[in-house]
């Protein structure tokens, strides 16, 4: 039984190495990144000239710093919501993009500026009450389908909210007054950080970093919470109410960021999978490792979008080319039997 | 637009007419020319073919940058139409002189293109004098509030705002960076304190430029830039909407640039009347109507805004 | 308190159904005993299991477990008293064996806390009881159908309850492991835990049970220690069908005999 016990912990030990590598490379990343832009040039600019030039300084602080925070919460957020969606649902193929949620967020938030004007509260509270509201009609309606098996069900059903939603959110811009505030439909589709100021980034901040911090907590309990209900239920679990507090957290964390940086997809279902392949299905490191890995994906993509080209990139564009040939990748390749 | 070339034509009073829905600043001024815009219905602009057909008209006046699909249904249905796209002061030119053989009043057309080329030829006389080496780098930077959001924006290369600037004796800085060749395409302020020009002008189509004007003056970050030190970031002059696009009054943007970034070149220089004689050549208004307009003039000159009919109420967003 | 359990007059009744699944059904579960729980298909078995866990709630009755009402148990100590080893269970996760032996650990560790070393002894200790553990380490998806039932088992073990239901238990298993599963079974029943499991095959039950319960239309047909119930006459009216026993080797043998001959 000893070699069974050294084996576990030596994978214990493996992983949290792995996440202690994860956390270090972010922090690296995140100081890199505020020498990356376009300002005097396209590019890394060494750190020295920091103390020369007063707007470089102002740069980094006004307008990257909030930006690159903003990059680690949404990317943490969107890989940590698809980690935690995937385990309730027991189904490795949703996110809450999937599901609708993203879009009911994006159109909570649409509809709120349109009726009453910009106003950062209104639209989170918006945002995170149509993406709940997107979330349980996807359920609802999976239970109902009569067609294929649950994983089945519950992406059919999420295809159809999310092509509500996106469609109701097209309606708002042909309808809207135009002279109003609501004429461009791709910021909430694509997704973007262009927007970012300490102000609205600190304004998510709170909410969203409770929410990871109890997706978090929970992370062991996900994989009882990942089997079939009576089997949760059996070993002492109430399944129902944990499932209800777990998916309301990952909703609010993820609707709230939505509201902010619009629609940002593929992060929530390719992440969590590429964690999984890293650090083995117990979510007790996957789900860390997930919220790292996300945080760094995002950081990369908003980094290459504001640098590459004097105009920005999308970052919906960058992370759905990027991520949807990551996970072209990872399904091409199977390990032994194993799923996810 | 191809209606401001269309109105010049004094005889566009009597014709028949549906026109769409402008959606930017106040409104348009057409009224003023015909009472019988005023209550005209307006069309949507994304009007499709079918329906612009029911008006039966006799000439149908498109944008190329929205409408090529339309023109060709157009065509298939046997609806007289041109597509102007008036992105150049050689493509106003020639385009009015086409619009005058469709309307059959080709002298008008050649007297309208006279008075065009003698506001341009007396920019570019001035301006032929200057080192070429020593221009100053001018930036046109469209501030774009949606979705609770300011972006901002430049134009692409081909576009008459880029024109303009380089017949204006100024160096635009954002060309030949790879952007997009048909839209706006956003920047950061990065990348505007990275080319740090010695001129700004903010153009803004839905909200009065002015506005952001206060904002971008009280803001920390802005403060570095060259332009903000030598208070050289103004707005676009604009009445009812803006100067700076290929609206007729695309002309005036360019004199009045001309003479902000060269003033010893233009002294003297009087927005305000020039901008009545301009309504007075191209389109006959007659005085008062003309006192009205320069009452909402903005930008270009301090004067208070007072606008004359406001469909939209777009709130000034400050820049956060 | 000599009974693990004391059922009575349980009833229950799915919705839109015509007949009730459990008709004013009484049984007792004496400690210690190794319970064999017989009945045609759709008699109601698996619905009487899911109330016991009190995973579904009877219309009328009322259960007694280890002497207090069943109602009376938070959830974590019905945790720590019954635990389930269902008939068939699929991941969708490739958790490595030892993870997911350690999912019954749960009722003893809070909702945010993380399991401990002792937790992870307790587990182990229940993959040896099972003979799978050099399997630690190896992802549940690749485990046969027979590997599959033992680590359940081994997961119901690491709760450390005193009463084990179990649905079917060797239902799909081939003669060799369905000869390791009764063997743990009847480790376990020396060790003193009570077991009641579910089966369609009276055999199976004959050889490793105790005591005996035939439900039949939802109601108790007879129960008793396995000497005394498992007759000939008992188990053809359970199964509508003429059925014998034999003795052989101090072994009891059910077998169908042939009808109409």
């Amino acid at each position: 039984m000893n070699i069974q016990s050294n084996q576990y912990h030596a994978r214990i030990k493996r992983n949290r190495l792995l996440i202690s590598t994860c956390g270090g490379l972010l922090v690296v990343l995140a100081f890199v990144t505020l020498l990356v832009g376009r300002y005097p040039k396209a590019g890394f600019t060494p750190p020295a000239r920091i103390f020369n030039d007063p707007l470089m300084r102002n740069i980094i602080v006004n307008v990257r710093l909030p930006r690159v925070v903003l990059a680690i919460l949404a990317g943490a957020i969107l890989a940590g919501a698809g980690f935690v969606f995937q385990m309730l649902f027991s189904n490795p193929l949703v996110e809450p993009g999937f599901l609708g949620v993203s879009q009911g967020a994006a159109f909570g938030a649409a509809l709120v500026i349109i009726v009453a004007g910009y106003s950062t509260v209104l639209v989170q509270i918006s945002a995170t009450v149509f993406g709940l509201l997107a979330l349980a009609l996807s359920y609802i309606l999976a239970r109902h389908f009569r067609f294929g098996g649950w994983m089945l069900r519950l992406v059919l059903a999420g295809i159809a909210v999310s092509a509500i939603f996106s469609s109701g959110l097209a309606m708002l811009k042909l309808v809207a007054d135009p002279t109003r505030d609501l004429q461009d439909i791709t910021f909430w589709m694509m997704g973007g950080l262009w927007n970012s100021t300490w102000t609205n980034t600190l304004s998510v901040l709170p909410v969203a970093a409770v929410s990871l911090a109890i997706l978090v907590a929970y992370r062991w309990r996900l994989n009882v919470l990942s089997l079939n209900d009576r089997t949760a239920h059996s070993v002492g679990l109430s399944p129902n109410r944990d499932k209800l507090l777990l998916l309301f957290v990952a909703t609010v964390g993820t609707t709230v960021v939505i509201s902010v940086t619009g629609l940002v997809g593929w992060i929530g279902l390719i992440i969590p999978h590429l964690a999984r392949r890293l650090f083995g299905s117990d979510s007790r490191h996957a789900l860390p490792g997930a919220i790292l890995m996300g945080a760094i994906f995002l950081l990369l993509c908003d980094t290459i979008g504001r640098t590459m080209l004097a105009g920005e990139i999308p970052l919906g564009l960058l992370t759905s080319i990027i991520g949807a040939t990551i996970f072209i990748i990872i399904l091409t390749r199977r390990r032994h039997g194993a799923n996810l | 637009m191809p209606a401001d070339a269309f109105f010049m034509f004094p005889e566009a009073d009597a014709m028949i007419l549906a026109m769409s829905k402008t959606d930017q600043g106040l409104g348009d001024f057409y009224n003023l020319i015909s009472p019988k815009i005023r209550d005209s219905k307006r069309l949507a602009q994304n009007a499709s073919a079918e329906e612009i057909a029911r008006y039966a008209p006799d000439l149908v006046l498109l944008k190329s940058s929205n409408f090529e699909g339309t023109a060709n249904k157009l065509d298939q249905l046997g609806i007289v139409n041109f597509t102007m796209e008036l992105e150049s002061a050689e493509a106003w030119n020639s385009e009015l002189l086409q619009l005058g053989k469709l309307l059959g009043k080709e002298e008008r057309a050649q007297e309208l293109v006279e008075l065009y080329v003698k506001r341009n030829q007396m920019v570019r006389e001035r301006i032929e004098t200057l080192d070429h080496e020593k221009l100053p780098t001018v930036l046109v930077l469209q501030f774009s509030v949606v979705d609770g959001t300011t972006a901002f924006e430049v134009c692409p290369d081909s576009w008459i705002q880029t024109q303009m600037v380089e017949t204006a004796g100024g160096v635009p800085v954002w060309t030949d960076s790879g952007l997009a060749s048909n839209a706006w395409s956003k920047v950061s302020f990065e990348q505007i304190a990275a080319w740090n020009p010695d001129f700004i002008y903010i153009v803004s189509y839905k909200t009065p430029a002015d506005k952001f004007l206060e904002a971008i003056y009280s803001d920390f970050t802005w403060k570095s830039l060259r332009s903000t030190q030598s208070r050289q970031i103004k707005a676009m002059p604009s009445d009812l909407v803006s100067f700076a696009q290929p609206d007729s009054r695309w002309i005036l943007a360019l004199q009045w640039m001309a003479a902000n970034l060269h003033p010893a070149l233009f002294p003297g220089f009087d927005m305000q009347s020039e901008v009545a004689s301009f309504y007075r050549d191209f389109y006959h208004l007659e005085d008062h109507l003309i006192e009205e307009l320069a009452r909402s003039l903005q930008g270009g000159v301090n004067a208070p805004a007072m606008p004359l009919q406001c469909p939209c109420n777009a709130p000034a967003m400050p820049l956060q | 308190m000599s009974t693990a359990c004391t059922i009575s007059g349980l009833s229950f009744r799915y919705q839109n159904a015509k007949t009730p699944a459990l008709d004013s059904f009484s049984l007792e579960i004496p400690k210690g005993s190794s319970m064999a729980l017989l009945g045609p298909n759709g008699a109601g078995k698996s619905t009487l299991m899911d109330i016991m866990l009190r995973w579904k709630t009877p219309t009328d009755g009322t259960i007694t477990l280890f002497g207090h009402p069943l109602q009376s148990y938070s959830r974590k100590e019905m945790g720590r008293l019954v635990a389930l080893v269902p008939q068939d269970e699929n991941s969708n996760f490739a958790f490595s064996a030892l993870d997911y032996v350690l999912f019954g650990r749960a009722p003893y560790l809070g909702d945010i806390a993380q399991p401990r070393q002792e937790d992870i002894d307790i587990a182990l200790d229940s993959l040896r009881q099972v003979g799978l553990s050099s399997f630690a380490e190896r992802p549940v998806t690749s485990l046969s159908g027979g590997e599959h039932q033992l680590l359940l088992l081994a997961r119901a073990i690491a709760q450390r309850p005193r009463l084990m239901l179990l649905d079917e238990p060797t239902s799909a298993l081939d003669p060799a492991n369905t000869a390791k599963v009764l063997a743990i079974l009847a480790r376990l029943h020396d060790q003193g835990m009570t077991l009641f499991f579910t089966t369609h095959d009276p055999s199976m039950a004959a050889e490793t049970a105790t005591h005996v319960a035939m439900l039949k239309d939802g109601r108790l047909l007879s129960s008793g220690t396995m000497q005394k119930t498992m007759t000939a006459e008992s188990l053809s009216e359970l199964y509508d069908t003429p059925m014998a026993t034999l003795s052989h080797d101090s072994k009891l043998f059910v077998y169908r005999t042939a009808s109409d001959s």
